[in-house]
């Protein structure tokens, strides 16, 4: 059997048992398939739909972004000088366990309601699993390599782009993998409790209007996205890592 | 080419105890001369190349090369190492023009070490003999005149190692480079070099040293020439006496 049949039909099982969920335990609150395809395609046509998911997806590429480059420059620099390592990494470990949706009512005191509050929450969520990711790489550079980079008088700027970066890179995808997932939940978790826009306060509003349709099919478009977030990083990787083919 | 003097080293054992590896060690190596340091396993060889590259600082002594004294790692001094030392995510064409940026070197050098067809793969399609040569086209790039071998060959099946042994004396010697070979082999140490240091257990001490005289280029027939097996029997006997003497001590 082909490797693309499985899935399909593996989508196929999933969707029975959901019909048949949705059939048996039928209390008006829990849509069909087929209910939540239909409105998938009322929703194709309206603006509203695209417009929350482009809230949504915006508010993940900033706060990302500003975690990739404070998660990757400092994991580098506290993974090769480790005498500051020594530092940072006792207070980085105690910070680290607390999940996203715990700061949320700290954002709000400092960020108010809105986009500041879910950058801030995207940023804690994915800088963790990509600075420590980082940091794992950096600190685990060879010391066969270090001294040869010594050798050849491979030094300063040159030495974090060339060799530590580079070195570190594989590390570095395996945590922007991690933390794009965590970034993706964690806007929703932001947008449902302080945001006016976004994929989690559509699915927030949906809910309060009993509009279980409309809240799956939020459910199910933050699902899609991830996906294909996932799988934009995926192809990156392989772009960025051709010496790991 | 290169001086040693009055070398002294300790390391810290176990307990937390001062033990000397070298004790008023001294070595000279003149420019152009191929040098095999022989000696059993542990007794502070790689410990001697890490601190004659500038990796590890002596307790106390002098490193001077090329009439200066040295304490840090440098171009002038390129170490090649029995593991891979190469960087994998660089193809070999980078690999070689991160250390030198003539671009006529890197192609004149990746020509002589035979890898100019190969510049656009990675250390991890190579074998582990175009490993080698690469990482030797990559000393000889940035224009060193002093290489230090660390148990280069150790990993490499017998085969290819002897035709690797020629490619090696072949380049180096035309390249006129100062090498100082560290292994543990005394075939490999009698078939590549000019002269043998014979070192013997810690503190380590030179036990014998003395010329193979061999003309280069020199073929596998050497082997069975009873000069050959004289030198073998030579150093075999050197390492029976410096266990023996030490023996005697305990």
């Amino acid at each position: 059997m082909s490797k693309f049949i499985r899935p399909i039909i593996g989508l196929i099982l999933f969707l029975i048992a959901w019909e048949m969920a949705a059939i048996n335990f039928h209390n008006g609150l829990l849509p069909t398939p087929v209910e939540v395809a239909s409105e998938l395609f009322r929703s194709l046509f309206q603006r509203e739909i695209y417009i929350h998911s482009l809230f949504s997806i915006s508010r993940v590429l900033v706060g990302f972004s500003v975690a990739i480059v404070s998660g990757v420059g400092l994991g580098l620099l506290l993974g090769h000088y480790k005498l500051l390592g020594q530092y940072f990494t006792f207070i980085i470990e105690l910070i680290r366990p607390i999940p996203p949706i715990a700061w949320i009512p700290l954002s709000i005191l400092f960020f108010g309601l809105g986009n500041l509050s879910a950058f801030f929450i995207v940023f804690i969520g994915s800088f963790f699993p990509i600075f420590t990711n980082t940091y794992f790489g950096a600190s685990s550079l060879p010391k066969i390599l270090q001294n040869v980079a010594g050798t050849f008088e491979i030094r300063g700027f040159v030495f974090f782009r060339k060799i530590l970066f580079k070195y570190s890179l594989p590390y570095i995808f395996s945590g922007l993998k991690t933390g794009l997932g965590i970034a993706w939940m964690s806007v929703i978790a932001a947008e449902l409790i302080g945001a006016q826009s976004g994929l989690g306060y559509y699915i927030q509003l949906n809910r309060l209007m009993l509009r279980m349709d409309n809240v799956l099919l939020g459910m199910l478009l933050i699902g899609f996205i991830g996906l294909l977030l996932s799988k934009i990083l995926d192809k990156l990787e392989v772009f960025a890592i051709p010496w790991k083919k | 080419m290169l001086k040693i003097n009055n070398l002294t080293h300790f390391y810290s054992n176990a307990n937390q105890q001062k033990v000397p590896i070298f004790k008023n060690f001294n070595l000279e190596i003149k420019s152009g001369e191929i040098v095999a340091l022989l000696g059993p396993s542990g007794c502070g060889k790689t410990t001697l190349v890490n601190i004659i590259a500038g990796y590890i600082l002596p307790t106390s002594g002098e490193i001077i090369v090329n009439g200066l004294k040295t304490s840090n790692p440098g171009k002038d001094r390129v170490v090649i190492n029995q593991e891979n030392d190469l960087f994998d995510w660089m193809t070999v064409y980078e690999n070689m023009s991160l250390v030198s940026s003539s671009h006529q070197d890197v192609d004149k050098f990746l020509r002589l070490s035979g890898l100019h067809d190969f510049q656009l793969s990675y250390p991890g399609e190579l074998s582990g003999g175009m490993k080698k040569r690469l990482s030797l086209a990559r000393a000889l790039a940035v224009g060193s005149k002093f290489i230090i071998m660390d148990e280069p060959f150790g990993s490499i099946d017998y085969d290819l190692r002897q035709s690797l042994y020629r490619e090696f004396l072949s380049i180096v010697r035309e390249a006129g480079i100062t090498v100082l070979i560290v292994t543990h082999d005394i075939d490999e140490a009698i078939f590549l070099s000019e002269y043998i240091v014979l070192l013997g257990q810690k503190p380590t001490r030179i036990l014998n040293k003395f010329k193979v005289n061999f003309c280069y280029p020199r073929q596998n027939e050497i082997r069975q020439l009873p000069e050959f097996m004289n030198i073998q029997k030579v150093i075999i006997e050197g390492y029976g006496s410096s266990r023996s003497a030490i023996g005697n001590n305990s």
